[in-house]
């Protein structure tokens, strides 16, 4: 494969503005790895929902977001959405859907050539609510669902069409404990499989725990880019989050111990 | 059975299967309640044949609509003129309402919009006012259809005027919805002004087209009517599958490949046809396009492959009852359908909402 037809995702020079105010400036990282589970993390207001929502197209943003040698950022709703799956960090309430039926719907919102038919995409469903370990919820009205529930619902919809690209926003922030697990196994398997998996996660620990890159956002800039060894330190917690913490290593999983702010 | 998206087999285990086959029954669960609700409409439609002022029984109509020869000329004339394009218009304008407000509350994420409440009968009101009382309305239109076509034109008029707020970039859907309640104040003041200044006779005539009434029914008006709704319903439901995911939010949406601003302003174009055409031919009949889609989402829920036949049909038998009520309430009287819509889909609708909620 040639290299700027690379299967990783290559961001140069990304750019977001809301109105005036620039969100994110001029972002170019080291490629982005299919394969590897990548970890997008900042303090709030860092800039990290609005570089998901910028890739998955939903923000206009100048620059580039190449794959296989493609902008996303300039691709057409149809090809971009058998690529790409964002998972938003809120979930609608009051929807009047079952589990089973948002996650069908998800998956059938656009007819895409070669798509068969309903028992096709019945299965399909059902097999990503299998996988997630929430086939007892599966024809629970959404209404009925706890928030930990509803998020595994949110990513069953973001899993269902089988994109190549996952962008999470905080997939695990109402989950307990068990189901982080879950979770963060199944994007593992995912990145596995050879797909580009970022994440946004706010939980440093979980980040250096699970992903195998983590890129450290700072007002809307990279601070850096690199493993969580390189990314989870203490001098990286003070200059970003304006926290004293050590960083200890655990059965070789490294942990953050606050101990308060500066 | 291959996964046809990664190529590797699905694996639905048996607990899978029995998922599966629970999600099949409940499918056809709700086709029945789809079904059950078409019958429902019909059967409004034809009890609707059978009630009126003049006492016709059931075999005289049905010899009158048969044209068997056996009917007196009377009863055909009664059923051919009065009752059948009434019983006609009832039912479009309930499918029509009941289909606009569903889109309605979907693409604006409200229960509470329809197109009572945004304003878009008001500015048919306020159109009807100007034909009504100055006599306005567009050169080269004959007088039979001056008051149908300003309220078309209005109504029409002020779903632009939202569409033209959807544009404009950074405007949320609660602006939207805003702005949609400020268009219903702006145009009923307006209409007030007309009316301050309106002659008793031209009080009296708008006054009753507001109440929206059945009574001007004939088959011109069946046609026009049935026309826009057989034109306009398969894009609604060609559009289903995208306005279900839209319930999932606008950004899960965008995200699985849907256009929402195209889907926005392709729904809003309906809405503003379906209305429009409704309320030029019966005045402004409030309850339908609000209470329609709130029993057909209570009964089976959001997908709106099932969702939006449904508020069609909901909307169909509500305005049958309605209007076989406005017959039957005072003997001899036709009450207004307008009134009587709300008086009749109230209890229903209390009934639904206030339910203790239970699982599928």
């Amino acid at each position: 494969m040639m290299a700027h037809e690379s299967a990783d995702l290559q961001l140069e020079h990304l750019s977001v503005s809301y109105g005036s105010k620039r969100i994110i400036r001029d972002l170019t990282l080291s490629p982005i790895k299919a394969g590897q589970v990548t970890a997008l993390v900042g303090p709030n207001g860092a800039g990290k929902t609005t570089l998901l929502r910028a890739i998955a197209g939903l923000l206009r943003a100048s620059g580039s977001a190449l794959v296989h040698g493609k902008n996303l950022l300039t691709m057409g709703y149809g090809e971009r959405s058998a690529l790409v799956s964002y998972m938003p960090q809120s979930v609608p309430e009051r929807v009047s859907l079952t589990v089973l039926e948002s996650v069908i719907a998800t998956l059938r919102a656009t007819r895409r050539p070669g798509m068969m038919g309903n028992a096709y995409d019945r299965d399909r469903a059902i097999s990503v609510l299998e996988q997630l370990d929430i086939t007892d919820i599966a024809l629970d009205p959404l209404d009925y669902l706890s928030g930990g529930q509803r998020q595994l619902c949110s990513l069953a919809q973001s899993l269902v069409s089988d994109p190549s690209i996952l962008l999470l926003d905080e997939p695990t922030s109402a989950l307990d404990l068990r189901h982080q697990v879950t979770v963060m196994s199944v994007v593992r398997e995912l990145a596995a499989a050879g797909k580009i998996v970022v994440c946004v996660l706010h939980d440093l620990s979980q980040a250096a725990r699970w992903a195998d890159s983590i890129v450290v956002l700072n007002h809307g800039a990279l601070y850096l880019h690199g493993t969580p060894d390189e990314a989870v330190t203490p001098q990286m917690l003070s200059e970003v989050y304006a926290v004293e913490a050590r960083v200890e290593s655990i059965h070789g999983h490294l942990h953050v111990a606050v101990q308060g702010a500066i | 059975m291959t996964d046809n998206l990664t190529g590797r087999p699905l694996n639905v285990s048996p607990h899978g299967a029995s998922v599966a086959a629970r999600y099949d029954a409940f499918v056809r669960k709700r086709i029945a309640i789809c079904v059950a609700l078409f019958v429902i409409a019909v059967a409004g439609f034809l009890l609707d044949l059978v009630i009126g002022p003049s006492d016709l029984g059931v075999h005289q109509v049905w010899a009158a609509l048969t044209d068997s020869g056996q009917a007196s000329q009377a009863a055909t004339s009664i059923v051919w003129q009065v009752r059948l394009p009434q019983a006609c218009l009832a039912a479009l304008v309930g499918v029509a309402l009941s289909l606009a407000g569903a889109e309605m509350q979907t693409i604006l994420n409200n229960p509470l919009a329809s197109p009572f409440t945004l304003g878009v009968s008001s500015a048919a009101a306020f159109g009807a006012a100007l034909a009504i009382i100055i006599g306005a309305g567009l050169p080269g239109i004959s007088q039979v259809w001056i008051v149908p076509a300003n309220a078309f034109i209005f109504a029409t008029i002020s779903v632009m005027l939202l569409q033209a707020i959807a544009r404009v970039r950074g405007s949320g859907i609660d602006t939207l919805v805003l702005c949609g309640i400020a268009l219903f104040f702006t145009f009923n003041a307006l209409t007030a002004l007309l009316q301050f200044v309106a002659s008793q006779q031209a009080l009296q005539q708008l006054v009753f087209w507001i109440m929206g009434s059945l009574a001007r029914a004939d088959w011109q008006k069946v046609t026009v009517l049935a026309l826009v709704v057989a034109v306009v319903t398969p894009f609604s439901f060609a559009a289903s599958r995208q306005l279900t995911a839209l319930r999932l939010g606008e950004d899960r949406a965008r995200s699985a490949g849907v256009n929402v601003t195209r889907l926005r302003f392709m729904s809003l174009l309906r809405v503003s046809l379906l209305t429009a055409a409704a309320m030029a031919f019966v005045g402004t009949i409030g309850f339908v396009g609000l209470a329609g889609p709130h029993i057909a989402r209570l009964l089976l829920g959001e997908d709106h492959r099932f969702f939006l036949p449904a508020s069609a049909m909901t909307g169909a038998a509500i305005m049958a009852l309605a209007s076989i009520a406005s017959k039957a309430i005072l003997p001899g009287v036709l009450i207004p359908i307008g009134i009587v819509t709300a008086l009749i889909g109230l209890p229903v609708f209390f009934s639904l909402i206030l339910r203790p909620r239970r699982l599928a």
